[in-house]
């Protein structure tokens, strides 16, 4: 074996940038489809930020005999906080606002929050390859917001939009043999072979949604209405062997 | 898409004295009538999300130029939303009040 080389030109990467924030907010859209708990995917357009953090898996040694003899570790949480300068209106709902039928324009707040799921991209770029080297996506499932403030300034000498900010909350979710989970993430570097390639457009069509073909091209592509795959439909879409 | 400058223009000259002039980018060799506003692109700023450029925010530099010291103009135009008064200066006998504004 030879010896470790550090920072090898094409070898030097890092994670940038946030686009393609989709939302799903929890419900069954077609009772037929055991496939996802959510309704169809909504654009989130003006998403400036979205910070992750885990919280939980805290040391609690135990000692007996006189020795440490236990080092329980506390379950891991995700909270989230998402910073954005519009939000969909399907989001209202899931930020305790209602809107009555029949009457448009009408916000009732203090309502009941939903529970959402979100996709998102960021990118990962390299030395050679600037910020299009690749992308991660990463699913989050089963989010709650909770309430939070909104400073509403007077116009002064600068141009200032208000960007909003939620705290957000995550419950686990089941995922066949592993340990409930909150969010998963797909790394497009390592999808190489032509199948694995396909697979991982597959997901992000299933994620984000794509236009059928215009008449007369072919091969003919159906529309797909973008949805929020569970853990397990993800797994499935992503180990396809194309046999 | 941005937002156009002609209402802009026509804030600018709904502002200036009745008979004073609005000029957009003059070129050097027009001869201006006193008094008058002059402006010009000063700044884009924008806000980003989504990887882009989600805001854009034009800011114009707007002179007043007037033989009157005491013209009510300047004041108007620093009553404008997103204006900030840059400095005074005088050149020629001519009074010139720097603003920019923003829209």
């Amino acid at each position: 074996m030879s010896a470790l080389i550090w920072d090898k030109s094409d070898e030097r990467f890092y994670q940038t940038g946030i686009d393609n924030v989709a939302l799903y907010v929890k419900g069954t859209p077609d009772p037929a489809d055991a496939t996802t708990d959510y309704l169809t995917g909504v654009a989130w357009s003006g998403v400036s930020s979205i910070a992750e953090s885990p919280s939980g898996a805290e040391s609690n040694k135990i000692y007996a005999d006189n020795i440490e003899y236990l080092n329980l570790i506390s379950a891991e949480e995700l909270g989230l906080t998402i910073t954005a300068y519009d939000y969909p209106d399907e989001f209202e709902q899931c930020d305790g606002t209602a809107t009555p039928e029949g009457v448009a324009g009408l916000k009732i707040g203090q309502q009941p929050r939903k529970s959402f799921g979100l996709a998102y991209r960021t990118r990962i770029g390299s030395n050679e390859d600037g910020d299009s080297h690749g992308y991660r996506i990463h699913i989050v499932y089963n989010c709650k917001a909770a309430p939070s403030e909104r400073t509403y300034n007077t116009v002064n000498e600068s141009p200032e939009a208000i960007e909003f900010s939620w705290s957000i909350t995550t419950t686990k979710e089941k995922f066949s043999t592993y340990a409930p989970v909150v969010n998963l993430t797909i790394d497009s570097r390592k999808f190489t072979t032509t199948q694995q390639q396909a697979n991982l457009q597959e997901l992000c069509e299933t994620l984000w949604g794509r236009d059928a073909s215009a008449q007369g091209v072919t091969p003919a592509v159906t529309a797909l209405t973008p949805k929020l795959p569970k853990p397990a439909e993800v797994l499935r879409i992503l180990s396809q062997t194309g046999g | 898409m941005a937002r156009s400058r002609l209402p802009f223009q026509l804030i600018l000259e709904q502002t200036v004295d009745a008979g004073g002039k609005v000029y957009f980018q003059p070129p050097a060799t027009l001869n201006m009538v006193f008094p008058c506003i002059r402006y010009t692109p000063e700044r884009i700023d924008g806000d980003n999300a989504d990887n882009r450029t989600y805001l854009t925010h034009k800011g114009y530099n707007v002179i007043y130029i007037s033989r009157d010291p005491d013209s009510p103009v300047p004041e108007r135009l620093r009553m404008l939303p997103m204006s900030r008064f840059v400095r005074y200066y005088s050149h020629e006998n001519l009074h010139h009040w720097v603003f920019t504004i923003y829209y």
